[in-house]
């Protein structure tokens, strides 16, 4: 990962009306990383969004792509963006589409948009129309246009809106491998389970403020318990029962509670002393759903 | 640039309105054509009371006027109403149906997104004017023999003609929306054509030309500048003088337009579309 930031908001506010949207956001988003931006609805994530890509003005601050004031129209050379709502004319092909955008780009590479397109399994739909294709198909090849080829920036507003579990999936893997590839990803999702498979940063918005920002694993704290990954979980909590430790299965594994003096060396003899075969051992980390709820539901802020 | 607006063309061309409009224009032709040749053909066509035929009193170039007199018209609303839903089409249905978004966030400046998609209606409306109006005076010609006045003064009034109609559709889309704009543009349209006869006649009769409707008419139309285009167009396309040129200027014709005076319309429009493009330009992209 590069030092330099892909995408810097400095103090920007945006208000609509009365309604405050942003108010003095600082954001940096290095170059390289996958940066979820996540928030309850009306928390301002689309417009923020919507000022990096110079689509909507803001009050006050400096957003910049690259050094590059986000209103030049300049700084989205490299950029690409998938929409919420993804909108594209009834009579058009994806192939229409991607021609248009090509040459709007002064660019060509038809073999890279049929390459996604195919592995987000949508590549025998380029010669239909959109207006007789389902929603899930669209959100596909919006996918596939918005990502095509090796963009430095790619900037997706919900891309597992209206899909199905499997085309979940194949978004998850395009965007890993986005990710993986050096392209830094700029995600507003809902689904968190999904953030954390493919995003390395966070920043969580609430009521347009920045409340949250750091990378995955520091966001998450321990929970002051341990997981136990056995194959008999009925059993070794039990056995961790009687030598005092608080226990209860969930999903197969052992959750075990730590006491406030308590380490992990402790349960570890314990759970090694009850003769119940076991695979693993390690702290339990918050879900990002718990970070989620921490920042935004208690308003706890963790900006570094 | 060109590749912008090639891609608003595209969209244009794709159109079911395009394709009714040359239907409606084609029919409209063979129903014309039909017209025009049973005319020709009939002996003494036109008789007075007495029965003497009235053709040795109209000479080829006048019966050239009555046959416009009679196409114009429709062409002028079959093109007006086509540029009116071109011209409210393209950037107020990209803005509705919130596509914008996908192509402003490409990288292409406000100003180029606003002129290749609104310059592209223009194009093609003027386009088709050409088509409809050439086709007609050689249809005219080929049954009543006549030498145009000034072919380029018809040329370059077409745009002119268009372009009124079109920056004040497009301009109007992004101030109240599509529908309003269409009716008010639609509205405006032939209170001016209607109040430019008035002044056309004023201009012909002096009695009229000092009266207060006159002014009335004068003003509307230096609001809406609409009139004085297609009047240039005709007064191009067909031959000078006329034995009746009082009588059809209340249908809306003159063979007394000078080139500057499509002057004012060309700056008008480039004024409104301008205004358009400021509004667009601060225009927040959902």
């Amino acid at each position: 990962m590069g030092t330099a930031n892909a995408i810097t908001l400095r103090g920007v506010s945006k208000s609509y009306g009365s309604v405050r949207a942003l108010a003095d956001l600082d954001l940096e988003i290095p170059e390289g990383s996958a940066m979820a931006v996540l928030g309850e609805n009306g928390a301002g994530k689309t417009t923020l969004i919507r000022i990096v890509l110079g689509l909507a003005s803001r009050d006050s601050g400096w957003a910049a792509i690259r050094d590059t004031d986000s209103r030049d129209h300049l700084a989205r050379r490299r950029v690409r963006y998938l929409p919420e709502r993804v909108q594209f004319p009834e009579w058009a092909t994806p192939r229409d589409v991607f021609r248009h955008i090509e040459r709007v780009r002064h660019e060509s590479s038809p073999g890279d948009f049929i390459e996604r397109a195919n592995e987000l399994q949508c590549g025998d739909l380029l010669g239909r129309k959109f207006g007789k294709m389902s929603k899930g198909q669209r959100q596909r090849l919006a996918l596939a246009l918005a990502t095509a080829g090796k963009p430095d920036i790619a900037i997706l507003d919900e891309p597992s809106s209206g899909l199905d579990p499997m085309g979940r999936i194949l978004v998850r893997k395009t965007v890993a491998k986005l990710a993986s590839g050096g392209t830094t990803i700029l995600l507003c999702s809902h689904l968190l389970g999904e953030v954390e498979q493919v995003c390395t940063h966070a920043a969580f918005l609430n009521k347009g403020r920045l409340v949250a920002n750091d990378s995955l694993e520091n966001l998450s704290r321990f929970t002051g318990a341990a997981e136990i990954q056995t194959q008999e979980p009925g059993r070794m909590t039990e056995e961790l029962g009687r030598a005092g430790f608080s226990c209860r299965t969930e999903q197969g594994s052992v959750i075990a509670v730590l006491s406030e003096d308590g380490t992990i060396a402790g349960l570890a003899s314990a759970a090694a002393n009850s003769g119940v075969p076991f695979t693993g051992i390690q702290m339990k980390r918050e879900t990002l759903e718990d970070v989620f709820m921490r920042v935004t539901e208690r308003g706890e802020q963790v900006v570094p | 640039m060109n590749r912008l607006f090639l891609n608003a063309f595209e969209h244009l061309l794709r159109r079911r309105l395009l394709t009714v409009a040359l239907i409606v224009f084609a029919v409209f032709m063979l129903l014309f054509w039909w017209g025009l040749s049973s005319s020709a053909k009939a002996a003494g066509g036109f008789h007075d009371e007495s029965g003497e035929g009235m053709n040795g009193l109209m000479t080829p170039d006048d019966k050239a006027w009555m046959a416009m007199a009679t196409a114009g018209p429709m062409l002028a609303t079959i093109l007006i109403g086509l540029t009116i839903i071109l011209g409210s089409s393209v950037l107020p249905d990209e803005i509705a149906s919130g596509r914008l978004s996908l192509w402003a966030s490409l990288p292409q400046s406000r100003r180029r997104l606003y002129t290749s998609t609104t310059l592209a209606p223009l194009a093609l409306s003027t386009a088709m004017g050409y088509l409809f109006f050439i086709t007609a005076a050689l249809l005219i010609r080929a049954y009543f023999p006549f030498t145009p006045a000034n072919l380029p003064l018809a040329l370059v009034a077409m745009p002119v003609w268009i372009a009124v109609t079109w920056a004040a559709v497009t301009t109007l889309s992004l101030m109240m929306g599509k529908i309003p704009a269409m009716l008010v543009t639609f509205i405006l349209g032939g209170f001016s054509a209607t109040m430019g006869s008035i002044v056309e006649l004023g201009k012909t009769i002096p009695e009229v030309g000092e009266s207060g409707i006159y002014k009335v008419a004068n003003t509307v139309t230096m609001v809406f500048p609409i009139d004085r285009g297609y009047r240039a167009i005709l007064a191009g396309l067909l031959p000078a003088r006329t034995t009746i040129d009082e009588f059809l200027a209340l249908m809306g014709y003159s063979g007394t337009v000078s080139p500057a005076e499509l002057l004012y319309p060309l700056i008008w429009s480039m004024l409104v579309i301008f205004l358009g493009f400021v509004l667009f330009r601060r225009m927040e992209v959902q």
